[in-house]
């Protein structure tokens, strides 16, 4: 009898799971490969799994085998993480914070969706695609919930937010990254639900009760999770249904 | 032969000179045409469908085409142009009659409050019944539309402050409005949205007298917050869809329409110094077309009608010591064809040769 298989795929929010697999172990998970695509940075190749690999991986896995991805994840930060100069809001229905933010433009839910849907569809949709139609059960793992603590959020800011000089522009409200979120979150489930992906949401323990990450999982930086946060994903996984 | 007046009266006067003996594609029907644009000219646009195809051409033509109220800056262009953003100078949708575009003045200065102001869909989503089809699928729910709507109509009142010229395209005579007040909807409630009620809406067909009156307290209303502003009025080419009018008939209808507000622009151009009349009008449906300007439907403008119109436009418009920073606009389309082309069927298929603005009145005819 052969053994099952979890294959772990996707960008930097692989990272928390690979760290939490160290500390977690994965014996209840089967043979558990976890990597990241490969990536470009800096002139630099990062070794990985590259995207042309997508297909193959997913033809060759057999029932019973769980394909996870943690493709993208990170737009919704990149998006409004920082304030905007022409600081904006919206309402994202089932939101806890219903009210619009008197001082900012209100954009239409649909002009959020559409263009959100455009990020979930681009780059991020096609490559899930490819991992999808095979004979494995196949997982997308929400992005880890929005921080709210601003000041650690300044501090520990990615490059990429230090660069656009986010200590003296500023972050926009939770609130708006929270909608963020859940609008990501909201586009991503329907593509999946289209695609005959599982849509795994982020594990209610993760979350304090304003749906923002608790602070024991935060990662090193603005935007990621930790290993705690990669331990209680892998229980979600390792409990997760697999295909006859 | 003794001396008349018509002696020494330039070429224009004259029908041959003018039509028979011009090139199809070259008539230019231009009589006084005082206004001129420099690339710093803020020009802002609204109207009835047609006048879409004005604000096209202006934002390709290197013209200041005065956009007040733009998608926010995070918005991926197509995604904008989705919504409407652009189409016009604000995203009012279209102005199809004089009382709309008072009344949306009156509105965004805070003179006038419909009563009628939000539409509930059966699905919870609300519209904006002035311009119910700018948001496709509607706004979320009625705050939403309220937040867009103020910031729209602070847009507005930007536009009307600071525009230098205003283009704007005279649709139609035939409203249909609220019995509370007197609101003019741009199509009959239950069309794109709402619910009709007899109780509540009745057409209403404006006359010579409505148009003039209309335009005329606009204008006097836009001079007081814009005194430099200038005015060019145009009359659509677009038939009317449909006709309510007690017995009527669409051709008919269509005809007493466009007569009117072209009486009704001549006369606010006699009138008024600062109001311009341009006959896009009778290039698009003059003998000199030879109904060429039309497509299959016999309804729509073809790109080859409304490049014509655009570049007797931008010939007469356009600052002389200007020309050479305001490019030429590209004529993509070949001149019209003197005689009804053969294969026409072929033609109707290809949607390249005609243009289906975004007409709302276009919906009647699919109820």
């Amino acid at each position: 009898m052969s053994t099952t298989k979890t294959t772990i795929i996707g960008d930097s929010h692989t990272i928390a799971i690979k760290d939490g697999f160290a500390k977690r172990g994965g014996a209840d998970l089967g043979e558990v490969m976890i990597d990241r695509l490969q990536q470009i940075k800096n002139g630099v190749l990062r070794e990985g799994v590259a995207e042309s690999e997508l297909e193959e991986i997913a033809a060759a896995a057999q029932p019973g085998d769980l394909i996870v991805s943690v493709l993208g994840g990170n737009q919704f930060n990149v998006f409004g993480l920082m304030r905007h100069p022409e600081p904006f809001d919206f309402i994202e229905p089932g939101d806890p914070d219903e009210a619009l933010d008197p001082e900012a433009r209100a954009i239409p839910v649909k002009i959020m969706e559409a263009t959100f849907e455009r990020f979930v569809r681009g780059r991020d949709g096609k490559l899930l695609k490819k991992l999808a139609g095979g004979k494995a059960t196949v997982l997308h793992l929400e992005a880890p919930p929005p921080k709210d603590d601003d000041a650690f959020i300044l501090s520990h800011a990615e490059t990429y937010f230090k660069k656009l000089d986010i200590s003296t522009v500023g972050l926009s409200k939770p609130a708006l990254r929270r909608k963020l979120w859940r609008l990501q979150s909201r586009m991503t489930k329907a593509l999946c639900d289209e695609i005959g992906v599982v849509f795994v949401p982020a594990p209610d323990a993760t979350k304090d009760p304003s749906g923002f990450l608790k602070r024991d999982y935060y990662g090193r930086d603005a935007t990621h999770a930790n290993a705690a946060y990669g331990v209680v994903v892998l229980d979600q996984i390792a409990g997760h249904p697999r295909g006859a | 032969m003794g001396e008349h007046p018509y002696r020494g009266l330039p070429a224009k006067s004259f029908w041959n000179a003018t039509v028979r003996d011009a090139p199809s594609g070259d008539i230019d029907p231009v009589g006084r045409f005082e206004l001129e644009l420099s690339p710093e000219t803020r020009v802002a646009t609204s109207g009835s469908c047609f006048a879409q195809h004005i604000a096209r051409h202006l934002s390709a033509s290197g013209l200041n085409y005065f956009i007040a109220e733009d998608a926010h800056p995070l918005t991926p262009r197509p995604v904008a142009a989705a919504h409407q953003y652009g189409v016009y100078s604000a995203r009012f949708g279209n102005v199809y009659t004089a009382r709309q575009l008072l009344q949306l003045f009156r509105r965004a200065h805070g003179s006038f409050e419909p009563q009628e102001d939000v539409w509930i869909e059966s699905d919870g989503s609300a519209l904006d019944p002035f311009r119910p089809t700018v948001q496709p699928g509607g706004f979320a729910n009625e705050a939403e539309m309220r937040a867009d709507r103020a910031y729209h109509l602070s847009a507005v009142r930007r536009m009307f402050s600071e525009l230098d010229v205003l283009i704007f395209t005279l649709g139609l005579t035939e409203c249909w409005r609220s019995r509370a007040d007197g609101a003019v909807f741009p199509i009959c409630p239950g069309v794109s949205g709402g619910v009709f009620d007899p109780a509540l809406h009745e057409f209403y067909n404006q006359t010579l007298a409505d148009v003039h009156a209309d335009m005329s307290q606009f204008l006097e209303g836009l001079r007081s917050v814009n005194p430099r502003a200038r005015v060019m009025l145009t009359v659509s080419p677009v038939p009317l869809a449909a006709t309510a009018a007690a017995g009527g008939n669409v051709v008919s209808a269509t005809v007493y329409s466009k007569s009117v507000l072209r009486v009704a622009a001549e006369m606010l151009a006699q009138e008024n110094e600062h109001v311009q009349y341009f006959p896009s009008y009778e290039i698009i449906t003059g003998p000199g077309a030879r109904g060429a300007y039309y497509a299959e439907d016999l309804r729509n403008v073809t790109e080859a009608g409304v490049a014509h119109v655009m570049k007797v436009f931008m010939a007469h418009a356009t600052l002389k010591s200007e020309a050479s920073r305001v490019e030429a606009i590209p004529s993509e389309r070949p001149a019209p064809q003197l005689a009804p082309a053969a294969g026409a069927a072929a033609a109707y298929a290809s949607a390249s040769q005609w243009v289906e603005a975004l007409c709302d009145e276009q919906l009647l005819d699919q109820t």
